[in-house]
């Protein structure tokens, strides 16, 4: 395979952009899938779409409206979860139908909306220097965020009650991981589209928890199939001129049906070697 | 710990009335009554995870409210509160509990890895420290929760029913264990559990929970039906003597 495609600058770009919303995804879909709140990335996108929207409509660029809106949802979300603390999941499944609602109408409102499409499902070729300069410190904040208090959201998603006894400052953490995971769906947007963005924030996890063996390697698994699963994505989705966030899940699937055979497979070799010592 | 007049309700059902009781410094105490009785909640409000409504508590001489510093109270909340197939190692789990503990940005170094280490030498779990969560039995995975509590030394610890699904040797090692915390450490022991018969021969001071309101108690009863268990329990005398029939 010639390197041609890194002469394209488009390809530079969605690279750059790809290989930071690999790691942020699966950074903060740890935390979210063992805080049982694995479909956040997926209502949170819903209220994107409708920030995406509402910017079409009013002639700003729609990545800074979907951030704005996803933050304010985020923040609505986690007020919403202490109000329905037994019925988490109800709070989610509220600011989805709110946010699908808003964005349905305002997309109706705004006329000239093809541009949406490319919101929807992910497109390499759109990603412009405007996102890069965005993803470049949202990604380094979220990194950040995450290094510092790894502990802190390791205690969150563990038991939150006893994580306010040993000093994690529970409430100041829990709003802004939710902002954390606003930034990273609106981000995300652009290249793996935001109906799929949830699917990144959760299936490299989902193929991590198989395997690993402490918390480090969830984290480290996850982000190294993600990784692996965004580059050969828009290796596939160049070559093949397909909808980037597509190919990428498909690859992500890929791998999580390679890794439950595996284990599977390693299981059922040691259980029959045990039975025939 | 002083707890005076306390009332606490669920929206419009009042589950704790006029509750007054006393623990002292190294006593061994068990909290036991029927389910729904406010074991739980009374244990919730000692460690202001949920808001006195009316009353008092005062733990080290201070309100509950007031208290910054959480860290000499090791509170094991109930199994169901638990993942256990959190994906972690026992000294993950452990480690992270040193969270005031760590510098900035908070790690755990070498220091405070060894603190984790001892602590996981004293409970007997240290063979088990690179294991997953989710991989121990019942029995293990209760050590490792004793080791959390344990880890940031401190001078009451408060266990909500903690043998929930653990075997009967297991039971027995445990009654061991808090016990040796209780007589070696000084610690302060507060277990909450539907086991009379095994409790009330290990413990100084029994509080039982029955409409709304909280009785001490201990009497012959109690421990002539504990004390075959006690015998095996207990590897030495109790700190604190049991003290006399004291029922309202």
């Amino acid at each position: 395979m010639s390197l041609e495609i890194f002469a394209y600058s488009f390809m530079q770009r969605a690279f750059i952009a790809g290989n930071i919303i690999a790691i942020i995804c699966p950074l903060i879909g740890v935390f979210l899938v063992l805080k049982r709140l694995s479909l956040i990335g997926h209502t949170l996108s819903h209220i994107a779409l409708a920030g995406v929207a509402l910017g079409m409509l009013l002639g700003i660029y729609p990545v800074y409206t979907a951030l704005v809106i996803s933050i304010l949802a985020a923040l609505g979300i986690e007020s919403l979860r202490k109000r329905y603390n037994d019925y988490a999941e109800l709070s989610l499944a509220i600011i989805l139908a709110a946010g699908l609602g808003v964005a349905t109408v305002l997309i109706s409102l705004a006329g000239n909306t093809s541009g949406i499409f490319s919101y929807l499902f992910g497109s390499i070729s759109l990603v412009t220097s405007r996102d890069i300069f965005l993803v470049i410190p949202l990604g380094i904040l979220i990194l950040g965020f995450v290094f510092f208090f790894y502990y802190a959201f390791f205690l969150l998603a563990f038991n939150e009650e006893e994580a306010k006894l040993v000093g994690v400052p529970i409430g100041f953490l829990n709003s802004s991981f939710m902002v954390l995971v606003s930034i990273t769906v609106s981000v995300s947007m652009r290249i793996i589209g935001g109906l799929l963005v949830s699917s990144l924030i959760t299936l490299p996890v989902a193929t991590a928890l198989q395997i690993a063996k402490s918390f480090k390697q969830v984290i480290l698994y996850s982000l190294l199939f993600s990784l692996l699963a965004v580059n050969t994505g828009l290796l596939i989705s160049f070559y093949y001129d397909l909808a980037s966030g597509g190919v990428i899940i498909i690859c992500n699937v890929i791998y999580l049906l390679a890794v439950i055979i595996y284990s599977w497979l390693k299981n059922y070799i040691n259980a029959n070697l045990s039975f025939n010592h | 710990m002083k707890i005076k007049d306390l009332c606490f309700s669920y929206n419009k059902h009042t589950v704790l009335t006029g509750v007054n009781l006393e623990i002292d410094k190294g006593d061994f105490v068990a909290f036991i009554g029927p389910n729904g009785s406010g074991k739980s909640t009374l244990a919730k409000l000692i460690v202001n995870i949920l808001k006195v409504q009316s009353g008092e508590i005062k733990i080290f001489n201070k309100s509950v409210s007031s208290i910054k510093d959480w860290t000499k109270i090791g509170y094991i909340s109930q199994k169901k509160d638990f993942n256990f197939s959190f994906p972690a190692t026992v000294e993950e789990v452990v480690g992270a509990n040193l969270y005031q503990e760590m510098g900035w940005p908070k790690f755990l170094t070498s220091e405070l890895k060894a603190k984790v280490s001892q602590t996981l030498e004293l409970v007997g779990i240290s063979a088990q420290k690179k294991t997953l969560l989710g991989e121990l039995s019942g029995g293990q995975q209760q050590r490792v929760f004793i080791a959390r509590a344990l880890v940031t030394e401190p001078e009451i610890i408060i266990l909500d029913e903690p043998l929930t699904g653990v075997d009967s040797q297991s039971q027995l090692a445990f009654y061991r264990l808090i016990s040796r915390l209780n007589r070696d450490l000084g610690i302060t022991i507060i277990l909450i559990s539907h086991n009379i018969e095994q409790i009330a021969g290990v413990v100084n001071k029994i509080f039982y929970f029955k409409d709304q309101r909280v009785l001490l108690t201990k009497n012959k009863h109690l421990e002539n039906i504990s004390y075959k268990f006690a015998l095996k329990a207990r590897e030495g005398p109790l700190k604190n003597q049991p003290q006399a029939v004291d029922a309202e």
